[in-house]
């Protein structure tokens, strides 16, 4: 008499391998659905932006190339312009990435001829930020929004 | 863990791999506790030569083998495979706080999956396999929950 489940060990694997993955995925895009993004690209300012008190809702920060290998579903994003690398670049890379989010604003911390260039290119509200620091109150403000 | 306030591909593939190993883990105990009940209510209805087999490269899986008396009722030993898993689930169920709850509807799911040849068998349920799909349903079901909320 043998009492045994019906799943050789390579099907059985499968079922363990292939659950998972599904439940990650769906797990993911749920919690994107309610999470607010701050894009950046570049690392400089990832302090400024983790010292930020007072936002109520869930955010997440990540770097604009990371962003193009998740799948990209979040409620809102924030995009901090980086005023030390080439602007045409970062609007291409936007330009793909940005019709994903249900909000998308722009923190421009270039001069007005990167405002004139941003306002051209790109559909999102863009924010003209004069220092670093006026992030840390902006951000708060939009994220609430 | 990982850092819940940066997004990167990284630190996704980080809480993959921690989620497969605490999958891989648990769907394994959950096999050898279901054999354990077969194993344990084969020594109590008086059968011998009982033993759990882990693996062998024949049927490729794990299962319980004994030889028992014409008169054991074998549907009980068909549903043995449950008797020590569904204890543990209910107590961990009742007894744990957040995620454990979770632990208990994937262990349940597993439960269910592996217990298709069992039910059919030797409980002559039809169609035994609906078993196996409630089963996965609860392990996926279980899994999302477990996953927002330990790490998201």
């Amino acid at each position: 008499m043998i009492f045994t489940h019906v799943h050789p060990i390579l099907i059985y694997i499968t079922i363990v391998f292939s659950t998972l993955v599904f439940a990650f995925l769906v797990a993911l895009k749920r919690k994107r659905r309610s999470t607010n993004l701050i894009l950046l690209s570049s690392k400089v300012k990832e302090n400024v932006i983790k010292t930020i008190d007072g936002i109520a809702k869930p955010f997440e920060i990540a770097e604009i190339d990371e962003v193009k290998a998740l799948v990209n579903n979040y409620k809102k994003c924030i995009y901090i312009v980086d005023e030390k690398e080439d602007l045409k670049k970062q609007i291409e890379k936007l330009k793909g990435i940005m019709n994903n989010f249900g909000d998308f604003y722009i923190l421009n911390l270039n001069t007005k001829k990167g405002s004139h260039l941003l306002n051209k290119k790109l559909r999102g509200k863009i924010y003209n930020v004069r220092k670093v620091e006026e992030l840390r109150e902006v951000i708060p403000s939009l994220l609430s929004k | 863990m990982v850092n819940k306030n940066y997004v990167s591909l990284k630190n996704y593939l980080k809480a993959f791999f921690y989620f497969l190993l605490i999958t891989i883990l648990l769907s394994f105990s959950t096999v050898v506790l279901h054999e354990l009940g077969h194993f344990i209510f084969g020594l109590i209805s008086g059968c011998h030569s009982v033993k759990i087999i882990l693996f062998e490269t024949k049927l490729m899986t794990t299962y319980t083998e004994m030889e028992c008396p014409p008169t054991t009722k074998t549907t009980l030993l068909g549903l043995s495979g449950m008797f020590v898993v569904i204890p543990l689930v209910i107590l961990l169920f009742l007894v744990g706080k957040g995620a454990d709850k979770y632990l208990a509807i994937i262990m349940l799911g597993f439960n269910l999956t592996i217990s298709i040849w069992d039910l059919e068998k030797y409980l002559n349920i039809q169609n035994a396999e609906i078993f196996g799909v409630v089963g996965i349903v609860l392990i996926v079901l279980g899994e999302i929950l477990l996953i927002e909320k330990s790490i998201f």
